[in-house]
């Protein structure tokens, strides 16, 4: 399937195709770029999922409303978009609620100590309180100073991650001594004080990313000139960002290790590697099933050439004799020396 | 169908030939053929025609039968797209004919089904609870707004803090949540099976 470039997308036409709205002629010509574009399809289909969303929140102009009402559901088909938008809604709402009550935010444990702390003070004299409410006053204002500095060492600390990340795509090798010099930091700030623990925390997940990036970009080209690189499903590194695979410019042929989510049942895979834009650059069928320490492990070869500098998404889809489905979806962006 | 008039029919080497048409690669060529097919039952749902799938399958066979015939095709999608032009012009004509116009479909009322919606969010919290930390943040994140501008500002914002283009973050979005109505299917299939 050809996919061209999706340079354009004009958002507008699109909604007032799916209304019905476009000239016939206007009309065939995005008809015309469906089947040729693969990646346009798709954004076709989604603009679709937000424009029921948009009518099930009432979010629709009064005149689109109209129109979506006498023309998007005539079909079933789209009829059923609306269903399903109405429940995904209503999923996601319900999901916020169970979630804040899974894990209660940090304020709650602090409201559950004040309102103990108030039901406690009307049985004190008053002195005694002013008196507790003056060591609090004293204690508070001490934590905030220690806040303040270990907030400063964090941000500092982020700081030269950050940089130690920026380097790492020029220089690979200065990755280990600042791995080590962020588990230095963050052993001091532990020491320090157990409030920013979280944040602590949140640094350790970013570290052991960078240890991974860093363990990653050892693989490098061999002799027989392949990178080895190992994904997870969805977006592992850091908080949001994609893996970074740094490639050098000797690499003939990149190998990508997906590492499975759980067992599949699936006996062969399909991958396909679109660019953020969502171009298809790269589809390896007959993909089978390894064991490995990481666990399951689908792995694929593409040429090194392929992947340009850039993001990319590889869907990975299990097939058997009457289904393909999508097993998981990975991100990485490609870095090049 | 009203279109359906020839008698030929379709044969494994026909598909065979096809198949290898859109790919030397199996499964490959498998994967495209559902892409093909996919677009054209989008392609005549958004005509407002009826049987959108029947009319799917028509073009498809029709393209297959032209290469089965030896016909040389260059580029498959487009041929696709012209076969399915002079399907619909043949829907337009036939249903004109039986003054069975295709502006005659009535909208589908959207009724409140307060059962079957819950049985839907029960399903789509379960499935939600599934995807993995990242992805769940990510398609909370997105659908998370508060109408209006706000919606565009905060998947902006969304799409800028995961270093992505907006168009690309929809589409992302978009595919997470494909997998969860699948998976809403396939939850409901159980239970009613």
């Amino acid at each position: 399937m050809t996919s061209l470039a999706a340079e354009h997308i004009d958002e507008q036409q699109i909604v007032r195709f799916l209304l019905g709205e476009l000239p016939e002629d206007e009309r065939q010509g995005v008809e015309g770029r469906l089947f040729q574009d693969d990646s346009f399809y798709s954004h076709v289909l989604a603009i679709q999922e937000e424009l029921a969303d948009n009518y099930v929140q009432g979010d629709l102009t009064p005149d689109q409303r109209k129109q979506f009402e006498n023309y998007f559901l005539k079909s079933p088909r789209r009829k059923e978009r609306v269903d399903f938008a109405s429940a995904f809604a209503g999923a996601l709402a319900q999901n916020d609620n169970a979630t804040s009550a899974v894990f209660p935010a940090a304020e709650s444990s602090d409201a559950k100590w004040w309102s103990s702390f108030t039901a406690f003070v009307p049985k004190l004299v008053p002195i005694a309180a002013a008196a507790f409410a003056l060591i609090l006053l004293v204690v508070a204002s001490s934590l905030y100073l220690q806040n303040r500095r270990l907030k400063n060492d964090v941000r500092q600390a982020q700081s030269d991650r950050d940089s130690v990340i920026r380097r790492s795509q020029s220089d690979g090798q200065t990755l280990d001594g600042k791995v080590d010099q962020l588990q230095r930091e963050i052993a001091n700030l532990r020491t320090q004080g157990g409030d920013l623990e979280a944040k602590v925390q949140e640094k350790q997940k970013e570290l052991a990313a960078l240890q991974r990036s860093s363990r990653v970009n050892r693989v490098q080209p061999s002799t027989v000139g392949l990178a080895n690189f190992i994904l997870s499903p969805g977006l592992k590194r850091g908080e949001d960002e994609p893996e970074k695979i740094i490639i050098a410019p000797d690499a003939k042929l990149v190998q990508l290790q997906l590492v499975l989510q759980r067992e599949e049942k699936y006996k062969t895979y399909i991958a396909e590697i679109r660019t953020a834009r969502g171009n298809l650059i790269s589809s390896k069928s007959g993909l089978t099933v390894s064991r490995t320490d990481s666990g399951p492990v689908v792995s694929l070869v593409v040429p090194a050439n392929q992947l340009l500098a850039g993001e990319y998404e590889l869907a990975l889809k299990g097939a058997d004799k009457n289904s393909l489905e999508v097993v998981g979806y990975y991100y990485f962006l490609a870095l090049r020396r | 169908m009203n279109a359906v008039r020839e008698k030929w029919q379709l044969t494994r080497e026909g598909l065979d030939k096809f198949l290898v048409a859109l790919s030397p690669e199996r499964d490959e060529a498998a994967r495209i053929y559902e892409a093909l097919r996919g677009k054209l039952i989008s392609y005549f749902d958004w005509r407002n025609c009826g049987m959108p799938e029947d009319h799917a399958d028509e073009v498809l066979n029709r393209v297959i039968r032209k290469i089965d015939q030896g016909e040389p095709i260059a580029d498959p999608s487009v041929y696709v797209f012209g076969i399915a032009r002079m399907v619909l012009l043949e829907i337009s004509r036939a249903a004109h004919k039986e003054r069975a116009a295709l502006s005659e479909l009535r909208p589908v009322p959207v009724e409140a089904d307060d059962e079957m919606t819950q049985l839907r969010i029960d399903s789509l919290r379960e499935c939600l609870s599934t995807l993995s930390d990242k992805d769940r943040k990510l398609i909370t994140l997105y659908y998370e707004n508060e109408g209006g501008a706000s919606k565009i500002l905060q998947r902006k914002q969304l799409a800028r803090s995961l270093g992505l283009e907006l168009n690309a973050l929809r589409i992302r979005a978009c595919r997470l949540r494909e997998r969860l109505e699948q998976c809403m299917k396939r939850r409901l299939t159980r239970q009613y099976s």
